[in-house]
């Protein structure tokens, strides 16, 4: 007789590359879903301006930045379809890549300041808000907007270490309703549509939006590793984006 | 107590961000619904314009002085209500959107959109003065940074229309204004800015030079340097200089 019977013992499962795991539905999947086609459509509507407005920046710009966006698009859709894909969530809480999901996170709010020269995260503030115009009412609210975000999503990884997982990527997601919200009244060809639509833009924050969606969906499994690649690239974007808006490059 | 559930609670969160989207465009749709400025609108041309009368309690009747406020782009026309109240008559206040297609990367020189928007005011001023039947006698033109710039050329463009002209934080390099100085012998204009303000800083050999030239063309005319403003402090002055020039009526002939 075998005197180790594997059979009547507990071992450790080792999935079958072949075969999705079973795992419970992605929280919250409906506000991810519904987010995420919002950011979509806000995306195509940036798409469009730009070709609009193509005149107005330099040459490189437009086909750069559409491309940009159809690529940006086509990975919410991806990310829709994996949410809406069976047998592949995991719990969260313990899977790689979940640092680095928090930091890309972190980054994603400070790395759209840059399209507001890093306000509010510069000693200058009050010089800069001084040569804003009178009429542009919106900026305060897209200041503590910024600043809330990152202490907020700063608290959050926090939670998350200290073993509230669930209820940090829960957070991931209120924070990324409270970004749609429209905040930006800056006069500049991106925005101009939604300022004639709705007196502000939500587009400000489009990329930190998906950004953070991806990082809940990546804490809960859907590719933890390459979700914390694609916001690193979505927070790059908008970097690059802001550092040419403040050196005049692109607008 | 049973929790409600995370999809009623999802629900309602989608429901609250499409309520607050409805709300911005609500706002925008119908400003005067909040800013209680009666409802006085028109649309020219694609162009939408607001008019009040500064004084809430007057009846508004033919004949009053008229300040035209080029509206900039963010704006609404509840800006206008920053001038309600605060006239010693009844003023008619207009606000036109004039303006609010113009990108914030606009230079003031461009001369392709100054040419389209000169041509349209013209249009515009008609269609005002048609419909409002204010005194043509007593019509200011004003604007803040770069409406103010405009302002100041539309008022050097048709100076005779115009008695006067109060530009705040106005950079007064377009051409329209620098090759026409002259004009400035039929329009009163006054000129705020701020002395950190900080284009007036890099321009302020410029800015002093235009300065001497309009008060030089008119004996009434202004230009003020406020020496701890910005460009944004500036605003504080801007109604003691509209009722500054709201004392002078245009002089038939001049």
């Amino acid at each position: 007789m075998n005197p180790i019977d594997n059979s009547q013992s507990p071992r450790l499962e080792t999935p079958d590359p072949g075969v999705d795991r079973q795992g419970p539905p992605l929280p919250l999947r409906h506000s991810v879903r519904f987010l995420l086609v919002a950011c979509a459509a806000i995306a195509a509507i940036a798409g469009v301006t730009i070709h609009q407005a193509r005149v107005q920046f330099p040459p490189w710009f437009s086909p750069l930045a559409e491309l940009g966006l159809v690529f940006f698009v086509g990975l919410i859709g991806w990310y829709i379809w994996r949410i809406h894909r069976p047998g592949q969530i995991a719990p969260s809480g313990r899977q790689k890549g979940a640092t680095w999901i928090w930091v890309m996170a972190v980054l994603s709010p400070l790395c759209a300041s840059s399209l507001h020269q890093f306000a509010p995260f510069r000693l200058d503030l009050a010089a800069v808000w001084s040569q804003s115009p009178p009429d542009v009412k919106f900026i305060p609210f897209n200041l503590l907007l910024t600043a809330a975000s990152v202490l907020g999503v700063g608290a959050l990884a926090a939670l998350h270490f200290r073993g509230r997982g669930r209820a940090a990527a829960t957070g991931l997601v209120i924070v990324a309703y409270v970004l749609l919200i429209p905040n930006d009244d800056c006069t500049n060809a991106f925005n101009r549509p939604w300022i004639t639509w709705l007196g502000a833009s939500p587009l400000m924050f489009l990329g930190s939006n998906v950004a953070l969606l991806i990082g809940h969906c990546g804490l809960h499994g859907i590719e933890p590793r390459l979700s914390a690649w694609l916001m690193g690239l979505i927070n790059a974007g908008m970097l690059l984006l802001g550092l040419g808006h403040w050196t005049r490059v692109v607008w | 107590m049973k929790r409600p559930s995370t999809r009623i609670l999802e629900n309602a969160a989608i429901l609250l961000l499409l309520l607050v989207y409805s709300g911005f465009a609500l706002r925008r749709a119908a400003p005067s619904v909040f800013t209680r400025i009666p409802p006085g609108f028109t649309r020219i041309q694609g162009t939408a314009s607001y008019y009040v009368c500064s004084d809430r309690q007057a009846i508004p009747r033919e004949g009053l002085p008229v300040i035209i406020d080029i509206g900039q782009a963010s704006e609404t026309p509840a800006a206008l209500t920053r001038f309600v109240g605060e006239f010693d008559e009844p003023v008619l206040l207009i606000w036109s959107s004039l303006l609010s297609d113009v990108s914030g990367d606009t230079r003031l020189d461009d001369g392709t959109v100054w040419e389209t928007k000169r041509q349209k005011f013209a249009r515009l001023f008609s269609r005002y003065r048609e419909t409002l039947r204010f005194d043509d006698r007593r019509v200011y033109l004003t604007g803040f940074g770069f409406t103010g710039a405009y302002a100041w050329m539309l008022a050097y463009d048709r100076p005779t229309l115009y008695a006067g002209v109060v530009a705040m934080s106005a950079p007064c390099y377009p051409p329209p204004i620098q090759q026409r100085l002259d004009r400035g012998k039929s329009v009163i204009t006054v000129v705020v800015c701020g002395e950190t303000d900080r284009w007036l800083t890099n321009h302020l050999a410029l800015v002093q030079e235009t300065g001497k030239a309009i008060e030089s063309q008119n004996p009434h005319s202004r230009f003020i340097l406020k020496p701890v403003a910005d460009y944004r402090g500036v605003t504080n002055y801007w109604v003691e200089n509209l009722r500054y020039v709201l004392q002078f009526t245009k002089e038939p002939n001049r």
